[in-house]
Parts: C-alpha cells; sequence; structure tokens
C-alpha cells in the first residue's frame, strides 16, 4: 500500500478512511459499485434513498432491472456490459430515469471499471448526482426557444411568399427575342426573417417599376414594416405614380400606419422605372444607396447617379419630405445591380476594422463584369463574403442584376 | 466503524477500502476533502488531474488561492466558512470557475461540512464535476431565446404602433359637445405578437367604418399579415366603398400580395360602417362570428346577424369571392361587441372539453352587471375566464365595444 493510501493520521484527527466514510454517509450524490452482473454490491446512505429506500443494506444485491423501468435499466446495463468490455468510462453524461413507478428525473452520472487488485475488471462503479431541477429549467427553455423558432420558419415562409421567383423577365409572357428586361436577386435574411423588400412592378405593356428597399434594423420588427411595404407598394395608386411623387406618397401612407409617429424607424428605398421601348430610365432616391451600373463593351462598372444631388431623405423620417428625379438611359446589354447595404457594410478584408464601401463593391464587380446575370449575382454575394472572411452577413442582405436585353415592341 | 464499512469481502473479491481507493484514484470527478483554513488535505487522483497537476500529493496543503484567481478563491472560500459556521450543505451548485490565465470552466459542486469523531466540524469536502459542454451549450440555448424574446418584444411595440387607442371617440374632435361613438377595446395577443386586428376608420364627419379581422394561426407569421392588412385597410380606396365591396377588395388585394398562391392561409373579418346622424349600420361578413348586440332597455342581448344568413367565406380563400350586405339600426344607448374566436373557443366550463359557443357567450354577457362601455369589455373577458377556470387565454383575443350615444350634435 503507498504512502497515501495509509491510514496514517491526517491533520484534522481524522483518518483517511473516517473522512472516506463520512463522504459515503454524508454526500448527497449516489456513489455505488457493482459487480459484473450489474448487481449492487457497495452502495452510499444517499444511493439507497435514491432508489427509494432507508438503508444500503436494502439495496445490496439488487440490479437497475430491480429499481428502474425496464427501458432504463436495458439502457444502463448495456452501457454498463460496455465499460467493462472496454475499459472506457462514461463521463458526466446526462441521463433520464425512469423509476419503475414511472416517476422520472434526471441524473448527471460518470461511471468507471472497477479493477480487482490485479488489474482486472470486475464490475463498474460511479457517482450520480440528481440534476433533476436544472434540467427541467433548462428543457422548458430549449422547448420555447424551439417553439419560437418554428414560428419564425413560419414567418419566413410567409414572408417568402411576399417575393418575387428569383429570376423574372418582363414582359411576363414574353419569350426568346420579345423577351426585353430579365431580373435575377439573392435575399438573404440574416436570421429566419429580414427587413430588406424587393419587387417589381407591371405598369404598363412595356414599363416596369423596381423597387428595393431596407428597412432600419433586422429580425421580426424589421419584417412587420417590409410586410406593410409589401402591401402598399402593390396595392396603391401610387404604383402608377413617377418615382418622386411614388417615394413622397409612400413615405406618408407608412407614416400613417403608426399612431405613434415618435418611433425612431426607417426605411431606405430606391424606385425606378424603366421604359423598356427606348430603355430609358427614371429614379428617385430615399437615402438609399445608388445602383452599380454596367454598360455593355465598357469593363468599368460605376454608380448610377453618383451625386447626392439626387438622394432625398430615408422614408418616415420626415412627414412632407420631397424627392428628386434622375434620368438616364440603358443600351441592349447594360447591366444594373440594386442592393441593401448589408453588402457594403461587410468588412472590406478579413478580420478588417473598414467596411467594403461603394468604392470596394465596385473593385469587386469589375473583376466579375464578364459573367452572365444569373451567375453574376450569386458570385458578387460569394465574393464580397469570400472577401470578408466570414460564412454570412451580419445585416440583411438584398441583391438585385438586373439586364436590358433588347428593345420591346 | 458503521458495518457498511467492514472489511468483509464482497462478491467481487475486493474489500470496501480497495473500492473506495478506486474511488479515489480512478473517479474523473474532483472528491476533496478541506480543514478549516481551506487547506487540501486529501483529494481523488480526478481532482489532482482537474487542478492541473500529476498527482494528488502535489495539491495537499493548497487553498483555491493558489489555484484560483483571487475574486473566485474569495467567493468559493466565503461558501467554505459559511458551512463551517453553520453546517449547512451546498447541494448541486453549478459554479464557473476562472483560472489564473483567464480560462473559465463550469462545474457542478456539492460541498458538505467534515467532522470529527465528536462531530465537530473539523473542515469540508465535497465533490465537483466538470459540466462545461452542458453548460455552454445550455447557455447558448438561452442566449439564442433570449436574443429572440427581445426581438420579438420590439415587434410588439412595432405591432403596438398599430393599433388603435383603448379608447376612442367618433368623432375624435375633442370640441364636439356630442361624442356619437364610443368605442373601446382590449387586445390580447397569445404571445408577444398576434393575429389579431382591429381599426376605425374615419369615413366622413357623421360615418365611421369599425374593422376586426383575425388571421389564421398566431404567432410571427400572423403578424406579418396583420401588417399587411393595417396597412391596405388605411389606404384611400378603403375610404369610399361600400362593406360588400371593401372585403371584396381586401380579398383580392390580399391575394395580390402573396405571390405564391399556395399557402392554406385565411382571414376571417368584419366590416360595418356606422352613421352616426341616425344610428343606421351596414356591414358585411368574412367568415366571422357576427357582434352581439345589447340594446338600450332590453337586457337581452344578441347576435346582430346569424352567421349564415350574410356570412361570406373567409378573406383570402378564393379569388372573386362576394360578400351580402346586412342592415340595421342602432338607438342611443344601444352596444356592440365585436370579438376574435379566441373568445369563444375556451372551455365552456371549467375541465370541460367543449367550446363556449355563441348560446353560451350570450348567456354570460346576460349574466354581467349593468355598467359603463369599459367595464363591460373587462366583465366579458372575466366571466369568459372564469367561466373556463383557465387563467389565460390560448389564442390571440381581440373584443370591442361600440356604444352610440345618438346623432352627432
Amino acid at each position: 500500500m503507498s504512502k497515501e493510501k495509509s491510514d496514517r493520521n491526517l491533520p484534522l484527527g481524522l483518518t483517511r478512511g473516517g473522512m472516506l466514510s463520512q463522504l459515503m454517509a454524508n454526500i448527497s450524490d449516489n456513489i455505488y459499485f457493482k459487480d459484473s452482473e450489474g448487481r449492487i454490491v457497495f452502495l452510499n446512505s444517499a444511493g439507497a434513498r435514491w432508489y427509494g429506500f432507508e438503508s444500503p443494506k436494502e439495496v445490496i444485491g439488487k440490479t437497475d432491472f430491480e429499481l428502474f423501468s425496464e427501458e432504463h435499466a436495458a439502457a444502463a446495463s448495456s452501457d454498463e456490459q460496455r465499460i467493462m468490455a472496454t475499459g472506457e468510462p462514461i463521463i458526466g453524461i446526462e441521463e433520464r430515469e425512469t423509476r419503475r413507478g414511472g416517476s422520472t428525473t434526471w441524473a448527471s452520472t460518470t461511471k468507471m471499471p472497477l479493477r480487482d487488485d490485479d488489474g482486472r475488471i470486475v464490475g463498474t462503479f460511479g457517482i450520480s448526482r440528481d440534476i433533476t431541477a436544472r434540467k427541467e429549467q433548462e428543457l422548458t427553455i430549449r422547448r420555447l426557444k424551439e417553439q419560437m423558432e418554428s414560428e419564425l420558419q413560419l414567418a419566413r415562409e410567409i414572408q417568402r411568399s411576399f417575393l418575387e421567383p428569383q429570376e423574372v423577365w418582363f414582359p411576363e409572357s414574353a419569350t426568346g427575342s420579345f423577351r426585353s428586361l430579365h431580373v435575377v436577386h439573392e435575399y438573404r435574411p440574416s436570421g429566419p426573417v429580414g427587413g430588406d423588400f424587393y419587387c417589381l412592378l407591371p405598369l404598363s405593356e412595356t414599363c416596369v417599376g423596381l423597387f428595393i428597399a431596407d428597412v432600419m434594423g433586422h429580425g421580426v420588427a424589421a419584417a412587420l414594416m417590409v410586410s406593410a411595404l409589401n402591401a402598399v407598394v402593390r396595392n396603391e395608386s401610387a404604383r402608377f405614380a413617377a418615382p418622386p411623387e411614388f417615394l413622397e406618397k409612400l413615405n406618408t401612407r407608412l407614416r400613417s400606419f403608426i399612431a405613434n409617429n415618435e418611433s425612431a424607424d426607417f426605411i431606405t428605398a430606391f424606385y425606378m422605372i424603366v421604359d423598356t421601348t427606348d430603355g430609358s430610365v427614371r429614379y428617385s432616391n430615399a437615402g438609399h444607396n445608388a445602383p452599380v451600373v454596367l454598360r455593355a463593351g465598357s469593363s468599368e462598372p460605376r454608380a448610377l447617379c453618383p451625386r447626392s444631388a439626387i438622394r432625398g431623405p430615408a422614408l418616415m423620417l420626415f412627414p412632407d419630405a420631397s424627392f428628386k428625379f434622375g434620368e438616364d438611359k440603358l443600351n441592349p446589354g447594360d447591366r444594373l445591380l440594386l442592393f441593401t447595404d448589408g453588402l457594403t457594410e461587410m468588412p472590406s478584408s478579413k478580420g478588417s476594422e473598414e467596411e467594403l464601401q461603394i468604392k470596394g463593391l465596385l473593385r469587386l464587380i469589375d473583376g466579375l463584369s464578364h459573367r452572365d446575370l444569373p451567375t453574376l449575382v450569386p458570385d458578387v454575394i460569394a465574393s464580397v463574403l469570400a472577401l470578408s472572411g466570414q460564412d454570412s452577413f451580419d445585416d440583411d442582405v438584398c441583391l438585385i442584376g438586373v439586364e436590358y436585353c433588347s428593345a420591346s415592341t | 466503524m458503521p458495518k457498511e464499512l467492514s472489511e468483509a469481502k464482497f462478491p467481487v473479491g475486493m474489500t470496501r477500502r480497495t473500492m473506495l481507493q478506486q474511488l479515489m484514484d480512478n473517479i474523473s470527478d474532483n472528491i476533496y476533502f478541506m480543514d478549516t483554513s481551506g487547506r487540501i488535505v486529501l483529494i481523488s487522483r480526478g481532482g489532482a488531474r482537474w487542478l492541473g497537476f500529476d498527482s494528488p500529493e502535489e495539491v495537499i496543503g493548497k487553498t483555491d488561492y493558489d489555484l484560483f484567481t483571487e475574486e473566485h478563491a474569495a467567493a468559493a472560500f466565503a461558501d467554505e466558512q459559511r458551512i463551517i459556521a453553520t453546517g449547512e450543505p451546498m447541494i448541486g451548485v453549478e459554479e464557473k470557475e476562472t483560472w489564473e490565465g483567464g480560462r473559465t470552466t463550469w462545474v457542478s459542486t456539492t460541498k458538505m461540512p467534515l467532522r470529527d469523531d465528536d462531530g465537530k466540524i473539523v473542515g469540508i469536502f465535497g465533490i465537483s464535476r466538470d459540466i462545461t459542454a452542458h453548460k455552454e451549450r445550455e447557455l447558448t440555448i438561452r442566449r439564442l431565446k433570449e436574443q429572440m424574446e427581445s426581438e420579438l418584444h420590439l415587434a410588439r411595440e412595432i405591432q403596438d404602433s398599430f393599433l388603435a387607442p383603448r379608447e376612442m371617440f367618433f368623432p375624435a374632435s375633442p370640441k364636439d359637445s356630442t361624442k356619437s361613438l364610443y368605442v373601446v377595446h382590449d387586445y390580447r395577443p397569445s404571445g408577444p405578437v398576434g393575429g389579431d386586428f382591429y381599426c376605425l376608420l374615419p369615413l366622413s364627419s357623421t360615418c365611421a367604418g369599425i374593422f376586426i379581422a383575425d388571421v389564421m394561426g398566431h404567432g410571427v407569421a400572423a403578424a406579418l399579415m396583420v401588417s399587411a392588412l393595417n396597412a391596405m385597410v388605411r389606404s384611400e380606396w378603403a375610404r369610399s366603398v361600400a362593406p360588400p365591396e371593401f372585403l371584396e377588395q381586401l380579398n383580392s388585394r390580399l391575394r395580390g400580395v402573396v405571390s405564391n398562391k399556395d399557402t392554406a392561409d385565411f382571414i376571417t373579418a368584419f366590416y360595418m360602417i356606422v352613421d352616426t346622424s341616425d344610428g343606421r349600420i351596414r356591414y358585411s361578413n368574412a367568415g366571422h362570428h357576427p357582434p352581439i348586440v345589447i340594446r338600450a332597455g332590453s337586457p337581452q342581448p344578441s347576435a346582430l346577424c346569424s352567421k349564415s344568413s350574410i356570412g361570406g367565406p373567409a378573406l383570402m380563400l378564393f379569388s372573386g369571392a362576394s360578400f351580402k350586405i346586412g342592415e340595421d339600426k342602432l338607438n342611443p344607448g344601444d352596444r356592440l361587441l365585436l370579438f376574435t374566436d379566441g373568445l369563444m373557443e375556451m372551455p365552456s366550463s371549467r375541465g370541460s372539453v367543449e367550446d363556449l359557443d355563441m348560446g353560451g357567450l350570450l348567456r354570460l354577457v346576460n349574466g354581467l352587471p349593468e355598467t359603463d362601455l369599459p367595464m363591460l369589455v373587462k366583465n366579458v373577458i372575466a366571466s369568459v375566464l372564469g367561466n373556463s377556470g383557465r387563467d389565460s387565454f390560448d389564442d390571440d383575443v381581440c373584443l370591442i365595444g361600440v356604444e352610440y350615444r345618438g346623432p352627432t350634435a
């Protein structure tokens, strides 16, 4: 017997054996030793109480099958057989125990192989701690979390139903060379639901409105505003108005929904009408980033309206906000990229404090400009992520690619 | 020495003392004994390893102050001194341990007083188990739950801002000597956000529209539809149409905002226009429960109309749905109760599996004392809850009380 195992008196006037016997008599954990057939050969007082008996004597010789439900006993027994076969312990697992009477408790359990003096495995031993109260609390929290998650997944489906298909053509019914406008989008909410919105509004046989918006913040609150936005832009008479008037009406409407006008929420938006007969575009801007234009034959992408002169205030901030008007012309093969600021607010390189900004985005698009539209849009998303060294975006991201293919007739 | 610690050989061919030695040598838990000044006098090998040492001998004589940060050691020492002073154990406490160098771990700890043969407390002993992995998972789940909760509470604020004040008059202008219509509501979403909606629409100087709706389901998905509803009914078109046309237009507009028509969602709604100059009301019903009318001077409440005679289909189900018109007349002092079906989908009596039906609700309303309108609304909610034997509703509930006080002066 080594020195540490001797029964010499320790400073407390207690022998080592005396201390261990106190441990067995008083600790609230269940400490048990079993033979190779799962019979309890040695057990402490708390262990006896754990199994519903007054004293350890009453439990000696019993197996799990006499103490627990068949199902739990079978599982515990097969664990013990495995420990004896492999010598591998089970450390700190949390398990539900069902008593024979049907009551259930949760235990944190460690089980080890029990070896005789020759090192041969002759049984198992373990310590189990009752963690029922803590575990039930944890399970309640887990259940609440899962309920909310499934609620948010349902909401995600509703929100998806507000969005356009990922790839659309205008005119919708046209085929082949009669297809004038090709629109592809990527919508990546940072959570189940997002605060970005985009829609395509057919205004006539040849004119189409493109609307993109970004509600301040993200998550459910922003998604409620997106739902309101969707209802307004698809229904209002404003739909047929010129871009400045469209944004002015939208601003007034959005303010009117909120009984309490003190809320500091705002929405940035960009609205553009494309006349597909000649490629002329008219647009207005409510605090949003200007789209990027890629001209056919010129590789240099640039902002559609770099002058801040066209940019008006974000929606919902001021009661009588007014908006200016910008004009431009698309030639066949020209492309536009509209986006929300979740894209440009990504780090400009891995771990960088600096944001990508428009400048960085333009550089990045420059390197991808030869790709066709359905490839370009997802590739821009992938390159921004790759550059940032992140797996996902911090904020909601919406990117829309528009190609003016040919004049409609 | 108690019998259970005698040296008798057990079926496994080991003495109790050897088994306890195995416990101390092999268990992964930290089993330790300390004197009254916090010095470790005996520790399991697992405990020594936990503390970063190869063998128990290296730890003997050390205190928490030699092993943990000052802050953690001070807290643990205070606990131990309290156990020594009071004899009260600490059972299954989860503690965060901060180590020199900043590393943190979690343990589940049980600490007990250690007594000498005379019963005098001479130190403490305990068992600590590493629960870091479980705890970190639990904390992640808890954090996600709390994030979602705070997100939902933000959404609730947005949704609250859509709702009319709890008590309203029509006409709203405070200069009017006679407030012709008095409207009080109680809105109780079953979660942070709800799928019920109500609004009062001023249509002219004498006419007001009262709209109530209930989106199928509840939670965030339903709240998104409420947000869309709110945006639509507060638009210009809604001010100038009769009740059947109001519901017809709303139906086609709602169907228009959802690009994916496969969603099986539907919305029940009731719309009523009150002409306050003579108390005449016109209404249409989209699958909603008819309001209850309580005539002045007649104590017997009744349904305003039967569900089948005026009822049309719920909104969003059919394109081109059409609705009938119902007419009635209110006399000064007459009251209406409009409500969503969360009010009726309660047990018809304590413990009953049957829902309250219109007859049951009318009986409950009939039994209420005569009071002012806000009290009436309060009493209806309280009596439905009291009748069901529940503390709260399972579904969202919206109840609106309307009182006609005579023609506008």
